[in-house]
């Protein structure tokens, strides 16, 4: 797979899993990676990196059938810095479209 | 590898990042708890981590010595079996080169993963709109436009969509007639698009009508026309017109660049960023703002043509009654004008090469901290160092400049 499409658009796809609801570690890296060869240790990364931005909080919730998960919220900060950069993405991606056509 | 060796060589990796190590255990214990709650051994789950040694090259962080001695040692090692075998991976390799499903099955699992569903439908669709009809409007962010005679009165449509791969949805164009007054609107669907061809439509108009051409990026053609008014008005969309026969064009584009040849229009009025302008053998009056794009006038006869440009440069040959050509650090490049009135050509910083017949003109000189260079010395009258003036004919160009040269040949 290539690494330079992956490397621009990952971020972008671990915020856009959270618009909806939070979700825990495991959870999200089972929703990537079953679209795009990624390996869980570098979603890690990116989760531990958009937390870093202030773009994801996290907190711990209770589960029934075990310990305790850690769950990633989306913030404002996050929410506003992804819709531009999906805006910013479809631009591109129209272009390098034509390039490609 | 185990759950234990696993962290085992994280650590010993990250012994000198003991912190992002303990976020890094943290994360991977859950990962690893609910990982074995569904399921999965600890080598599935250790494999899904991936390398620590990728992990730890993401983070970015400096390696250790040691461990990068490792590496080379490994790095000599893989490199012999490589070559061992080279032969086999360039079979494989060739064989294996299918660019276009690759991208094609990347595109798709991207949509999915931002929401959007594959779509490859693609319905022409073409008819026409009997007369009368007066006024036409076309809208489409990247349809292309092109327009051409009706053989009759009516207009004839023939729309190809793009091919939009990976949207929710198709281009369609929707069509509107309100007495004459016809509307083409193409409707895209929202959403990414990672492979995609411009939209096409055909249209064929008869003569007289007035036709308002909006879009982003489509291009339009049009050739061996009469029409009544052409507006056009695109982001970067290019334009070529041939054989035009119009009372008024009005182009309005951000970089987009023009190509008008052998038209014959009453007003033609453009305004656009940087894009380029080129008109040929047209006749009627030019009004031409742009910021970067270049002007290039050839043999163009009109009353009073205009151009004004901030960086681009200006090339200009017609016969008329008055032009005003003006740039701020652009060149000029004057050949052959015949003005009735006066031509005023000016500008700041840019350079001006004239090259007319000096029986036919008069040229006025002005150039505060430039050059000024003309053939023949004796011929030119001297008012002061920057102000001179050259020539015998009826003909009246007053050029002026600020720091840039003046030539005349």
């Amino acid at each position: 797979m290539n690494t330079q499409f992956k490397k621009g658009v990952l971020d972008l796809c671990v915020l856009n899993q959270l618009v909806r609801e939070d979700r825990y570690g495991y959870e999200l890296t089972e929703l990537i990676s079953r679209e795009l060869e990624v390996t869980a240790g570098t979603l890690y990364l990116i989760l531990k990196r958009i937390k870093d931005d202030g773009y994801v909080t996290t907190y711990l919730r209770e589960s029934d059938s075990g310990p305790a998960r850690k769950y990633y919220h989306l913030t404002e900060k996050g929410r506003d810095y992804l819709q531009k950069q999906k805006a910013e993405w479809l631009e591109f991606l129209e272009k390098a479209g034509k390039l490609l056509a | 590898m185990t759950k234990q060796e696993y962290f085992d060589e994280l650590k010993r990796k990250l012994r000198d990042y003991p912190e992002e190590y303990a976020e890094l255990k943290e994360a991977f214990e859950e990962h690893f708890a609910e990982g074995e709650r569904n399921g999965q051994s600890e080598e599935e789950i250790v494999r899904e981590l991936g390398p620590v040694d990728d992990m730890i090259e993401s983070l970015g962080l400096p390696k250790h010595s040691s461990d990068i001695r490792e590496d080379f040692k490994d790095l000599g090692n893989a490199f012999g079996s490589f070559l061992n075998g080279l032969g086999d991976t360039i079979e494989e390799g060739v064989r294996n080169l299918d660019l276009d499903t690759k991208v094609r099955e990347f595109s798709e699992r991207i949509t999915e993963a931002a929401g959007s569903a594959v779509n490859e439908a693609v319905r022409p669709q073409n008819g026409s709109i009997g007369a009368p009809v007066s006024r036409i409007e076309v809208w489409g962010d990247s349809m292309d436009l092109r327009l051409s005679a009706s053989q009759d009165d009516g207009v004839y449509y023939e729309y190809t969509p793009g091919l939009t791969v990976f949207v929710k949805g198709i281009n369609e164009l929707k069509i509107e007639n309100d007495a004459g007054y016809v509307v083409f609107r193409e409707n895209s669907p929202l959403g990414m698009g990672l492979i995609r061809s411009s939209s096409l439509l055909e249209l064929k108009v008869p003569e007289g009508v007035t036709v308002e051409f909006h879009s982003k990026s489509g291009d339009l053609r049009a050739e061996d026309l009469a029409l009544e008014q052409l507006a056009v008005k695109t982001l970067s969309g290019d334009h070529e017109l041939t054989n035009i026969r119009c009372t008024s064009i009005r182009i309005d584009s951000v970089s987009g660049d023009l190509d008008m040849q052998k038209s014959t229009y009453k007003e033609f009025r453009a305004k656009t960023v940087s894009g380029d302008y080129e008109l040929d053998a047209c006749s009627g009056n030019v009004s031409i703002e742009t910021v970067s794009g270049d002007i290039g006038i050839d043999s163009l006869q009109g009353d009073s043509i205009y151009l004004k440009t901030i960086s681009g440069d200006t090339s200009v040959s017609c016969v008329c009654e008055q032009l005003k050509s003006s740039t701020t650090s652009g060149d000029q490049k004057i050949r052959f004008i015949d003005c009735g009135e006066e031509a005023l050509i000016s500008t700041q910083s840019g350079d001006v090469d004239i090259e007319v017949d000096l029986t036919d003109c008069r040229i006025d000189m002005k150039a505060l901290s430039g050059d000024i260079r003309f053939p023949n010395a004796e011929e030119a009258v001297r008012y002061d160092d920057h102000h001179y003036q050259i020539g015998s004919g009826s003909s009246r160009i007053s050029v002026s400049t600020s720091s840039g040269d003046i030539r005349i040949r």
